[in-house]
């Protein structure tokens, strides 16, 4: 069931919680796509669409949430973003992918992510948000500089990337940063 | 900064290096997009004849800090 309380929308976007009827095989194709999988982790495993059910199901919109990414004007939808959110030391984690490729360097993340930061900051009792990438995303990086990300520290050679070992940057918007940003 | 910086944007961009504004920077110059900074990004490891470190990828934000890792390259060269 659509929780509507929770739909959000941008200038080009429609954000809302996933729900099972959004598990599709566009969407499971994505998590199988060698190019969009790069540096995610479900590359190491198959999907299937129960994997997918399964993963919508797992987050109850309270403390976990998957936002659908739909582009307007037709609502298509083209990623998600997923947050967990720690109360107790009132931190969240936020990850994003982006599966429609026709979507990519687009600037959807840009716009999306700080609709969600609007919304975790202004609704979730979260102070810190804390995202990463592997070294070699460079498009993530960008994103999260121009975002105006922090970076949070550098774990070394963590990941597997293409056969190489990579670093994972850590980067964090804190709720102050972020709405002096928004406060002109 | 060197002519080198701009040049290596205005590559980047495909356009003329005097249309590469003294400024530019990854939050200011429109054209400096994710796509862009990827093949800079690129651009840069051909240059360097390796792969950038994190600090090196984290510190390119503007003309400047692009050009001392173009000088990075000059130096090392000349050691």
């Amino acid at each position: 069931m659509t929780d509507h309380s929770l739909e959000m929308r941008s200038e080009n976007l429609l954000l809302r919680p996933l729900t099972e009827q959004d598990a599709t095989e566009r969407y499971v194709g994505w998590l199988n796509d060698a190019e969009v999988n790069r540096f995610l982790e479900v590359r190491w495993h198959h999907q299937s669409l129960a994997d997918v059910r399964s993963y919508v199901a797992g987050h109850d919109n309270v403390g976990q949430f998957v936002f659908g990414v739909f582009a307007e004007p037709d609502e298509l939808h083209v990623g998600n973003f997923s947050i967990k959110v720690d109360e107790n030391h009132r931190s969240a984690v936020m990850g994003v992918m982006v599966g429609d490729r026709d979507y990519w360097g687009q600037g959807i993340v840009l716009e999306a992510r700080a609709r969600l930061l609007d919304f975790i900051f202004s609704r979730l009792p979260v102070d810190k948000v804390s995202g990463g990438c592997y070294q070699t995303n460079v498009h993530a990086i960008f994103n999260y500089k121009r975002q105006g990300w922090e970076l949070d520290g550098i774990r070394r050679a963590d990941r597997l990337d293409q056969g190489r070992r990579v670093d994972v940057i850590n980067f964090a918007m804190f709720r102050e940063a972020w709405l002096d940003r928004n406060d002109p | 900064m060197t002519l080198d910086a701009k040049n290596f944007l205005a590559q980047v961009f495909d356009v003329e290096p005097f249309e590469v504004p003294d400024d530019a920077s990854l939050d200011t110059y429109q054209r400096w997009d994710s796509l862009g900074h990827m093949q800079l990004v690129m651009l840069l490891e051909t240059h360097l004849g390796r792969p950038l470190e994190s600090e090196e990828i984290l510190s390119i934000i503007d003309l400047e800090s692009l050009d001392q890792l173009l000088t990075m390259k000059t130096g090392s060269s000349h050691s």
